[in-house]
């Protein structure tokens, strides 16, 4: 394999990772457009819904796309049950409250999480075949990679559409701009600020059960996910479109960048990423192309 | 069709209504003036539900409405024109008037958006405009169009003429006679004493969260008290 398809190969692998970065940095900018709440605890949201699929695929013996529509439903109802006993409560407060509740809710998800599975490694059997095929020019891609590309891009292309095209997305979205506004338009705020949790918990337990057959299934897989922190924030953390383009930018430069470079570089190449993005260029790349300035 | 008795309202330890009535007949335009930190604004809060009154009771048509969400109170068919408008910056002219219409069933046919357009022809050439880029009269008549949506049957306009040049003022005030005339009740807070009057068959003036004078706009006008505070006679 040359130099070049080398490169080709990595940024494939890269974008499968970009991919699941941009779904989770896609619930992120819902959530803080909606809220203004920046969710620390989205991490530990998607392992928890990858840990409710593990014990319906394994224990249970569940075909796969019941596990996917199963923990999809349990994770609507945990994010509905968060926003009720806790989110709904910081909405709009100073970011240092909402940051707090964040990571403390982050914290008791993990170890209830360990505590009724594991704190041990599991493996997740993958949704699709994980061996890889020839493509032309020494190529390879597996359908399982080919299946996370085609679900994430879907999830958040429906996503688009239903916020973009319906009558409820268009009260998130007036909702997310002018919370007093939409109260007087008749928009029953906090089913809004419920909806937003729950389509982003469910969106990620479809992200953790996409990312956990790729590494192995463990609490401390929100560490992985937590990286999409960084995609929302390069994409500017109020636009879709800048979370699917930071999440595939971030997936892309970490697979390339760490493949030819020492793995020390890899494991802090992301969170440089961060700080340079909120020094330099804290509006990020969607910012940068639409140059609003306001 | 309203009728405010006795309402007051805290904003925590301070008191901004103590003991407002006021009493809004069907198919008449009745006003609110009065200066700065008088309550007017409060009043309109306080009926819609953007706060919640501590003691008294706000009815309409009949119904007991105190204390009660302001998404339900939009239901009923109150709609308010806030003083700060209260537009969605980045959704554009089309999409904030389709938010008017959110608790209506079923959908706006163009029929009706182009029947709002007759009232406001400047905001057709700027439908597809985000609200953000609209002027200051613009907005104001966006804001008025927009709660138009919901088919209220009581307006609530808090100081429409804010702020605007004295030709955008004419104009917002030559549309809302022209609501008026449709048959819609109206409930006008506006500093301006002179254009409220003129417009509106009574009148309330609040002083430090209590009504001071109230009567038919004529009677106001002729009042000694009302003359040398409010239109500089």
């Amino acid at each position: 394999m040359g130099m070049l398809s080398g490169i080709i190969q990595q940024i494939i692998f890269g974008a499968v990772m970009g991919c699941l970065y941009a779904l989770v940095a896609m619930c992120m900018v819902l959530i803080y457009r909606g809220t203004g709440i920046l969710n620390f605890a989205q991490g530990e949201i998607v392992v928890f819904g990858a840990f409710v699929a593990y014990t319906l695929c394994v224990t249970l013996h569940w075909p796969y796309w019941l596990v996917f529509l199963a923990s999809f439903a349990v994770c609507w109802l945990l994010g509905m049950v968060m926003d009720f006993l806790v989110f709904r409560r910081v909405v709009h407060k100073p970011h240092l409250n909402s940051l707090m509740v964040c990571v403390a809710v982050g914290m008791i998800i993990r170890n209830a999480t360990g505590q009724i599975w594991t704190f041990d490694d599991l493996r997740m059997p993958p949704p699709f075949s994980d061996t890889v095929f020839q493509l032309p020019f020494g190529l390879v891609l597996s359908p399982l990679f080919l299946g996370i590309i085609v679900i994430s891009l879907a999830i958040m292309l429906v996503f688009y559409l239903f916020l973009n095209r319906t009558k409820v997305g268009l009260s998130i979205r007036a909702t997310s701009q002018n919370m007093t506004g939409a109260q007087l338009m008749g928009v029953p705020i906090n089913s809004v600020y419920a909806l937003c949790w729950a389509i982003s918990s469910a969106i990620g337990s479809i992200a953790g059960i996409l990312t956990a057959p790729l590494f192995v299934l463990n609490v401390g897989m929100f560490l992985v996910i937590l990286k999409a922190i960084v995609a929302a924030v390069l994409g500017g953390i109020i636009s879709l479109p800048g979370a699917l383009m930071g999440g595939l930018l971030l997936g892309i430069l970490e697979n390339v960048i760490g493949t030819y470079s020492p793995s020390w570089i890899r494991h802090i190449f992301v969170w440089v990423v961060l700080l340079t993005v909120i020094i330099a260029m804290p509006q990020g790349l969607w910012g940068l192309i639409t140059r609003r300035k306001d | 069709m309203l009728d405010v008795s006795n309402i007051e309202t805290h904003y925590g330890n301070i008191q901004a209504l103590k003991g407002i009535s006021i009493e809004v007949p069907k198919g008449d335009m009745v006003s609110v003036l009065g200066a700065n930190g008088s309550g007017k604004s409060t009043l309109l809060r306080t009926i819609v539900g953007l706060i919640g009154p501590s003691r008294g009771a706000i009815r309409f048509e009949g119904k007991n409405i105190h204390g009660m969400k302001p998404h339900k109170v939009v239901r009923l068919g109150i709609s308010l024109v806030p003083e700060n408008r209260e537009l969605f910056p980045d959704l554009t002219v089309h999409e904030n008037l389709l938010m008017g219409a959110f608790t209506r069933s079923g959908k706006v046919g163009p029929k009706e958006i182009e029947e709002i357009f007759r009232y406001f022809p400047i905001l057709e050439e700027r439908r597809r405009q985000q609200a953000r880029t609209l002027s200051g009269g613009e907005q104001q008549m966006l804001a008025i169009a927009r709660a138009l949506m919901s088919k209220p049957r009581l307006l609530l306009l808090d100081e429409p003429s804010l702020g605007l040049a004295p030709l955008m003022v004419e104009e917002i005030y030559r549309i809302i006679r022209m609501i008026l005339t449709q048959g819609t009740t109206i409930l006008l807070v506006e500093q301006n004493a002179n254009l409220a009057l003129s417009v509106a068959r009574f009148g309330y003036v609040f002083e430090n969260g209590r009504v001071s004078v109230f009567g038919p706009s004529e009677e106001l006008l002729q009042n000694e008290h009302v003359k040398q505070a409010y239109l500089g006679k």
